[in-house]
């Protein structure tokens, strides 16, 4: 499938417009129609998720309503959750040298196929058998 | 009268390329066909080509040069010639002192007396040792002024004539980098207006792609395959006569490789990557619905082997064992799913004696399957983002891999948790891949670097900088001397890894490149592209000639198909290059 190119949509819904609106001020001028339906799909999905925190928040704070210290509060939370990035450079640095010091473990020769012990391992059945009780 | 002639000629020479089947044939007579050139155009021609042709290609740097940089500029070209001591620098040296000259001639000419004495009085030593050029050098330090430079001959005579310095072009591409690798101004300058550069170029022996082996041999030097009895090594003369055929065989023309393409249809996109194991017996692909299909490249079925305990029996000594010789293939399969990550998989990788296989995926972990049971048998847990890549270490003792967190690491089989950390970039790890004596690891990043770390040590030892791009895939050369780096930049480039500096870049491809690969004996270098194409390069260079569309020279060949993808090349041993790529298919929109 070839990515379209972008192509107003003269006819769609006024989200839909909005959405390639913002499409084009970002710089992206190639993609698939159905981007758009995911990227709605996607702000539907985070506003939703945020006005329902603050929801509980301000239910919370015993608030007649919701405002906008709740949704701040709200939007706070929740960037910690899911829009996370890797640590910073100097902090991986800094574990990577505390790993780092310890020597690596020896390697025993003529081992077999090297795993992990059996612990470990995903080799263990995953089902136990229920012994029947035998009535007298 | 001339026009119906000319017309007729057309006519004669289109029906007979027609005849001869040369199906472009209506493209060259549209254009016109020339059959006659003047003497004007002729000479136009010739000086277009020898203004163009190697020689000038300094000419192109802009002249904007402040006489402060002189001193810089020369004083860094002096330290880089005199470190690296190399036959390039060598034959590089003597253009040191023309450019002393005309430099200080330059900057007397302007009048600037304290750079022009602090620059003569810094160089000026290095020129001692010759007497004619110490000649030269003591009547510098006396001109003041311009006139001076007029009633001095010798002088006058290297402002009015250009000087003469004869280069290898291995040397001048040498030199080329270097002055293009910084801010180099006033060297260019004084190159272009008072430094004539002969260039020699390589001696260079066609190569036939193609050809049937006994043409490309032929056009070589002549080897004759020579009997040597064990009896006569006892001879030296004889022991010469091997040494001097294995040398000619060693120098000699790289064979021409043998590929076999592997092509996915109804892909749907959602592969990522696909390998093929060592033993060339198993093929794997990565997909986005998180699975890994393996498939069976030979004629025998994918099928479990049998457990090799089994609780129920119990075996004496003097058991006959009977091998229960299973002649229905009914119960193999020539596809097997191993399904267990829960994110797309990005990459895999075979251990080197086929019997297990590692995959890495988003959902940030990295998992062992041993292929005699097709189950999956470890979770190796630590990276906190999507692993991008894998690989495993030459005696399959470690494996490493690189991820989104920007950093690698080093894990061993037995312990789930990784070894080392190798932190530094500033991007994504793209890219992993050890050197052959499994002491060092390549990471090429997002950042546009490669870094060459230290296995055991965890530190950092290199930083390859200068693509301008992503790095998308890496390889070291068997012999250990050279790591090839390329990505979204579409160059090629190969390091030279004992003094830490680029050996060559190659240019050709006009899309990124995915997958890199080295030939056993070192010599060529294959790399895939999403341009769809696969071309091979000669890094020896000794028997190719330049390309018509513009590629660097080591160019060997190139190879197109009907693919919309190739994702990764492999080199097996015999000289076959396994490639597998997404084969292009019918648009039926």
């Amino acid at each position: 499938m070839e990515a379209a190119k972008m192509a107003s949509p003269k006819s769609g819904p006024k989200d839909a417009q909005v959405m390639a609106q913002i499409l084009k001020d970002m710089g992206i001028t190639e993609y698939e129609p159905r981007v758009i339906n995911q990227m709605l799909e996607f702000a539907y999905r985070y506003v939703t998720t945020i006005l329902e925190d603050a929801k509980i928040y301000s239910s919370h704070a015993k608030k007649p309503s919701v405002d906008a210290d709740d949704v701040r509060l709200a939007i706070q939370c929740r960037t910690d959750q899911s829009f996370t990035s890797p640590p910073p450079r100097d902090f991986l640095l800094d574990i990577a040298r505390h790993k780092n010091q310890a020597p690596l473990p020896l390697i025993k020769p003529y081992s077999g196929p090297r795993l992990p012990p059996d612990r470990y391992c995903l080799t263990a059945p995953n089902y136990r058998l229920r012994a029947l009780h035998k009535k007298v | 009268m001339k026009r119906v002639r000319t017309e007729q000629i057309q006519m004669a020479v289109s029906c007979y390329l027609k005849r001869r089947q040369y199906v472009d044939s209506e493209g060259p007579l549209k254009q016109g066909l020339r059959l006659c050139q003047t003497a004007e155009e002729m000479a136009a021609n010739l000086t277009v080509q020898s203004e163009s042709g190697c020689a000038n290609v300094v000419s192109a740097a802009p002249c904007l040069a402040e006489p402060q940089q002189y001193e810089v500029q020369f004083g860094r070209l002096r330290n880089f010639l005199t470190d690296s001591d190399s036959q390039h620098s060598h034959e590089v040296m003597p253009l040191l002192y023309p450019l002393f000259v005309y430099l200080h001639l330059n900057m007397v000419q302007n009048g600037l007396k304290s750079t022009v004495d602090s620059f003569y009085s810094r160089f000026h030593g290095m020129f001692l040792q010759n007497a004619s050029q110490k000649d030269i050098i003591e009547q510098l330090q006396t001109t003041m002024t311009i006139q001076d430079i007029l009633s001095n001959l010798k002088l006058r005579a290297f402002l009015d004539n250009k000087y003469v310095i004869r280069l290898q072009e291995d040397s001048y591409n040498y030199l080329l980098r270097y002055l293009q690798s910084d801010n180099n101004n006033a060297l260019c300058k004084v190159l272009t207006l008072h430094i004539h550069l002969d260039v020699q170029p390589a001696k260079r022996t066609d190569y036939q792609l193609y050809a049937g082996g006994s043409s490309s041999r032929s056009e070589s030097n002549g080897l004759e395959p020579s009997d040597v009895p064990a009896s006569i090594l006892q001879n030296e003369a004889a022991l010469d006569l091997l040494q001097d055929s294995i040398k000619r065989v060693k120098d000699g023309p790289p064979s021409l490789t043998t590929i076999c393409f592997y092509a996915f249809y109804n892909t749907e996109q959602l592969l990522n990557t696909a390998e093929i194991s060592p033993n060339s017996k198993l093929l794997a692909a990565g997909f986005d619905n998180s699975c890994v299909k393996l498939w069976s490249l030979r004629s025998r079925k994918l099928k479990s082997e049998p457990h090799l305990v089994d609780v129920s029996r119990i075996r004496l000594a003097c058991d006959i064992l009977d091998e229960e010789e299973e002649e229905d293939d009914s119960a193999g399969t020539e596809m097997k799913i191993l399904r267990g990550h829960c994110g797309p998989v990005y990459s895999t990788r075979f251990l080197s004696d086929s019997s297990g296989l590692l995959s890495c995926s988003e959902d940030m972990s990295i998992r062992y399957w041993d292929l005699g049971s097709f189950t999956n048998t470890v979770l190796y847990q630590g990276h906190a983002y999507p692993v991008w890549d894998l690989d495993i270490s030459p005696c399959s003792l470690y494996f490493a891999s690189g991820s989104h967190d920007r950093t690698a690491r080093l894990w061993s089989f037995d312990r789930t948790y990784p070894l080392r950390i190798y932190a530094g970039h500033l991007a994504d790890v793209d890219c992993v891949k050890f050197h052959p004596n499994s002491n060092y690891l390549a990471t090429g990043s997002t950042d546009k670097t490669v870094r060459l770390w230290s296995t055991q040590q965890g530190n950092s030892v290199r930083l390859f900088t200068g693509h301008r791009g992503p790095v998308l895939a890496l390889a070291f050369s068997p012999n250990g001397k050279y790591l090839a780096s390329a990505g979204e930049d579409q160059r090629l480039k190969l390091w030279d890894l004992a003094s830490g500096t680029l050996y060559k870049e190659l240019r050709g491809h006009t899309d990124n490149i995915t997958s890199l690969t080295f030939s056993p004996d070192s010599s060529l270098i294959a790399s895939a592209s999403m341009d769809n194409s696969v071309r091979v390069w000669d890094i020896r260079n000794t028997y190719c000639n330049a390309p018509a569309d513009g590629s660097s020279s080591e160019l060997v060949g190139v190879y197109t198909g009907q693919m919309n993808n190739v994702l990764s090349v492999q080199f097996m041993a015999c000289n076959l290059l396994l490639v597998s790529g997404i084969a292009q298919e019918n648009q039926e929109h």
